[in-house]
């Protein structure tokens, strides 16, 4: 287990050189440059360019920015007042991170259980109820339900804050926006697998061998319907964790969903790159802790290497 | 040995996480369970926990939505509207405009200002003082001034000091030196400015941000912080700032060490930022919010209320044709485009936010021979008559010998688009054409209109940094670094030239308003419409004062009468 983790750590840093690396040329081929003020004179963009070492040959330049990089410094925003690009992600990244957290764990548990109702209720009322309010949550757009449930939970009804991010009350309807669409996507998966799941020699066994339901179905039947589960989480919880533009938007949330989306349109490089390797990061522990997952629920898919240690 | 336990360790605790396979609902539990405790906690994630954050309900609290980051409280390199914003209201320069926009002394009690109209000699205010108590000082201009000039600082609005202080445009260029630079601190108390030319507008743009003093000893102690937190920073104006976040916004607070701080009302102001203009309406209609702007389409839903406020800026949206291009060197081709739409049923049709038609270059409002504005004195100068613009297209076309194909630069936003369309529409029914349309992002566009990379561009207007014609006419001069046109003309440039050594006012007018005529002689430009700003305000906010350029609005003169 623990060369195996081992290998997959160094495979990640692999990953992450050959990520800085294409981003970084993909970046000089962006249209535009981060100084495109109308008012800026050859004289003053020149100025600016040297300022930034944008003068120098491109592989003077990425070797340098490597060279920084391995020692932890990610550069400094070309907006912001040359703010370093290490100190936005850390103002920003915890208030996404918090939200979607937040919205994962209680989207997760809302979904395995209407799936569950679903699928143990199969063919009822419950089940076509169930099943409607998981379509409604993956076909509504986030930007459609945000607005929606602004309005009339927060605005209407004056049952939370509209918007900002001040205190933990504030932070949970944006966290339900989400949340909704996770347990979403989970009861779909959950009450598929289960239903499968159901028609198992094994679940008729202990059945037959007179197990209560309410243990059948938690021992067996849910917990042999967690794989594909975790298959679509991991990576969604990592995508999730690093902010949602519309979320952050719409309740005016100082996200790094949202610097993420303006340093692309204001082409400032430095922020791009450094928020695009955080981003990296993020799903190369996801799909690491994805495989160690499986095992834990899994016996069947140990990991290679796993019985030796 | 000691390293071999340590692996031991990870293993007995990876063995005993999947021992807790048997329990795996229960980490769901657990989760839930931690982010019960996260929320509570605070996690210090919550903007609440910043220090200095207030309570937006007191009644002495204004709240305004910024709309974006601030992102740069330097003066000397600041170029957005937020920034500016904050540090009109948090510092002072030497004059103030006041609601009317004539510059009145501010940290100056007066100036005196030479014959010829180039040297001027600013005296300071006794006493006056930075929020630190340190006193501002003559040397404070001048440090800032020479640094907004500095190459090295790299100050992306240093052309609106090198412009007109002697000596300054060579220090800027790399080619002077710094003490060339004619700007003179005989004491603490006085400055004196040397002009590269006469400048009737000077004293309006010592209240320009660049212009701005800072504490020279403060600035050095802070080195590559300053200006990055609100501690970071120091204030001589109304307000100082007790809470700075890029992100999330600031606060400002009546300081107490200003001059003229009796004259100051609004306690606090608290700055929000709400980028999504519909929950910016939403706070506006549930009082959390006391002022915000709205878009085009949401004014018709406030037409009749009496919150409604609009400003016609000093801002002129206008298609720029780059004559390197063959159709585009063609005089008729591009008299027919200057008048083949109806600027009216663009402004009321597809803008709709009070935006006003333009018929001229330099928008109206703007100083002018005496007495008048010199929209007054030099009319409209491009007919209203789309119909007339299918001869001159024709006429245009057997000169070149054949219809040249015509693409339309635009910027992605959704006013750009339904200002392409509806020209794309307004060019085929009054001209007969199919134009095509090309959109690309903001910077894109500015990027390429840099590069001559086009052959009509609509992707961006000009904004006056100063109350007067010039700051418009310089536009097109041969040398301006801000001409991509590529139009050049020798009556043009001595005229503007001219008007640029002139010390009499009259004259220097008569010369920019027979300039302003040859443009449209020309055909150089497309004008489209000078835009407004529309927001909307609470009847309890008074004394509103948002000027048509540079830094806005003024605080200062603001009152709050919250019940």
């Amino acid at each position: 287990m623990l060369r195996y983790t081992v290998k997959r750590l160094l495979n990640a840093v692999v990953i992450l050189f050959v990520i800085i690396t294409i981003t970084w040329l993909l970046m000089q081929f962006l249209p535009g440059s981060p100084f495109n003020d109308q008012r800026l004179t050859e004289q003053a963009r020149a100025q600016l360019e040297a300022k930034y070492g944008l003068n120098e040959p491109l592989l003077v330049q990425y070797t340098t920015y490597l060279w920084n990089v391995i020692q932890g410094d990610l550069g400094n925003s070309y907006f912001l007042n040359g703010r370093p690009v290490t100190a936005i992600i850390l103002d920003r990244l915890p208030v996404s991170a918090f939200l979607g957290l937040q919205g994962i764990v209680a989207g997760t548990i809302g979904g395995i259980a209407l799936g569950a109702i679903s699928a143990m209720r199969h063919n009822t009322v419950w089940d076509r109820l169930s099943t409607l309010v998981s379509v409604l949550g993956i076909s509504v757009p986030i930007f459609v339900l945000a607005p929606l449930l602004q309005y009339w939970i927060a605005f209407k009804w004056g049952l939370l804050p509209i918007a900002f991010f001040e205190s933990w009350a504030h932070s949970v309807l944006p966290s339900l926006v989400l949340g909704i669409y996770v347990a979403a996507v989970v009861a779909t998966y959950t009450r598929t697998e289960m239903l499968e799941v159901l028609n198992q020699d094994y679940v008729t066994l202990a059945r037959s061998k007179g197990l209560g339901g309410f243990h059948v179905m938690t021992r067996h039947v849910l917990r042999n319907s967690m794989v594909p589960l975790i298959t679509i989480i991991v990576p969604l919880a990592a995508a999730l964790l690093t902010g949602t533009l519309v979320i952050e938007r719409v309740f005016a949330i100082p996200g790094i969903g949202e610097q993420f989306v303006r340093s692309i349109t204001v082409n400032d490089y430095s922020m791009i790159v450094g928020t695009t390797i955080l981003f990296s990061i993020f799903f190369v522990t996801a799909y690491l802790v994805q495989d160690l997952l499986y095992g834990v629920v899994d016996p069947r898919i140990r990991v290679a290497g796993t019985r030796s240690g | 040995m000691s390293d071999r336990r340590m692996p031991t360790d990870i293993q007995r605790a990876l063995r005993n996480a999947g021992l807790s396979r048997r329990g795996f609902l229960r980490v769901g539990g657990g989760g839930l369970a931690g982010a019960a405790f996260l929320g509570v906690s605070g996690c210090g994630v919550f903007g609440s926990e910043e220090e200095g954050s207030t309570d937006s309900e007191a009644p002495e609290t204004m709240n305004r939505n910024l709309g974006a980051e601030i992102d740069d409280l330097d003066s000397a390199t600041a170029t957005d509207e937020i920034s500016f914003e904050v540090l009109y209201n948090t510092m002072e320069g030497l004059y103030r405009l006041d609601p009317s926009e004539e510059p009145q002394p501010a940290q100056a009690e007066g100036v005196e200002v030479s014959e010829d109209e180039l040297v001027y000699t600013f005296r300071l205010r006794d006493g006056i003082t930075w929020s630190n108590g340190d006193l501002v000082t003559s040397r404070h201009f001048k440090f800032a001034w020479l640094r907004a000039m500095d190459p090295k600082v790299a100050s992306q609005y240093s052309f609106i000091l090198a412009e007109f202080v002697k000596g300054g445009a060579e220090y800027n260029a790399g080619k002077g030196s710094r003490d060339q630079v004619a700007i003179e601190t005989p004491d603490d108390r006085t400055l004196q400015v040397t002009l590269v030319g006469p400048t009737p507008f000077f004293l309006g743009l010592t209240a320009f941000t660049t212009y701005l003093p800072q504490n020279e000893e403060f600035v050095g102690q802070q080195a590559a912080d300053y200006a990055k937190g609100a501690a970071n920073l120091l204030f001589n104006g109304p307000y100082k700032m007790t809470r700075y976040s890029p992100a999330s916004g600031g606060t400002l607070e009546k300081n107490d060490r200003y001059w003229d701080k009796t004259n100051v009302d609004i306690e606090r102001i608290n700055m929000r930022i709400v980028k999504d203009t519909n929950t910016a309406l939403t706070l506006y209609q549930s009082g959390e919010i006391d002022l915000t702007g709205l878009t085009g389409e949401q004014v018709p839903r406030f037409e009749d209320s009496p919150e409604l406020f609009r400003t016609v800026n000093f801002t002129h949206f206008f298609g720029q044709m780059n004559q390197g291009n063959p159709a585009m060197a063609n005089l008729n081709i591009r008299k027919a485009l200057m008048t083949g739409f109806d600027r009216k049923l663009l402004t009321d049709r597809v803008l709709n936010d009070g935006s006003e038609p333009a018929y001229a270059f330099v928008p109206p409002g703007m100083e002018g021979p005496e007495g008048q504005t010199f929209r007054e004195a030099n009319g409209d100068l491009v007919e209203p008559d789309p119909a007339a613009a299918r001869g001159l297209w024709e006429q245009g076309v057997r000169e070149l010998g054949k219809a040249p194909k015509i693409v339309m630069l635009f910027s992605d936003s959704s006013t750009a688009r339904d200002i392409a369309t509806f020209i794309q529409a307004e060019y085929q029914k009054h001209l007969g054409i199919r134009a095509d349309i090309d959109i690309t992002t903001f910077e894109n566009a500015l990027d390429r209109v840099n590069n001559r990379d086009y052959q009509i561009s609509f992707a961006s207007g000009w904004g006056a940094d100063y109350n007067d014609p010039m700051t418009f006419m310089q536009y097109f001069t041969s040398g301006s670094g801000f001409n991509r046109a590529g139009w050049s003309n020798d009556r043009y440039d001595k005229l503007v030239g001219g008007a640029r050594k002139e010390p009499n006012n009259a004259k220097r007018m008569a010369m920019m308003l027979e300039a302003e005529k040859i443009l449209f002689e020309e055909a150089v430009l497309v004008p489209e419409y000078f835009e407004a700003v529309v927001g909307l305000k609470k009847p309890y906010l008074k004394n509103f004062v948002s000027h048509p350029y540079g830094p806005e609005p003024d605080w200062k003169y603001a009152r709050l009468d919250k019940q």
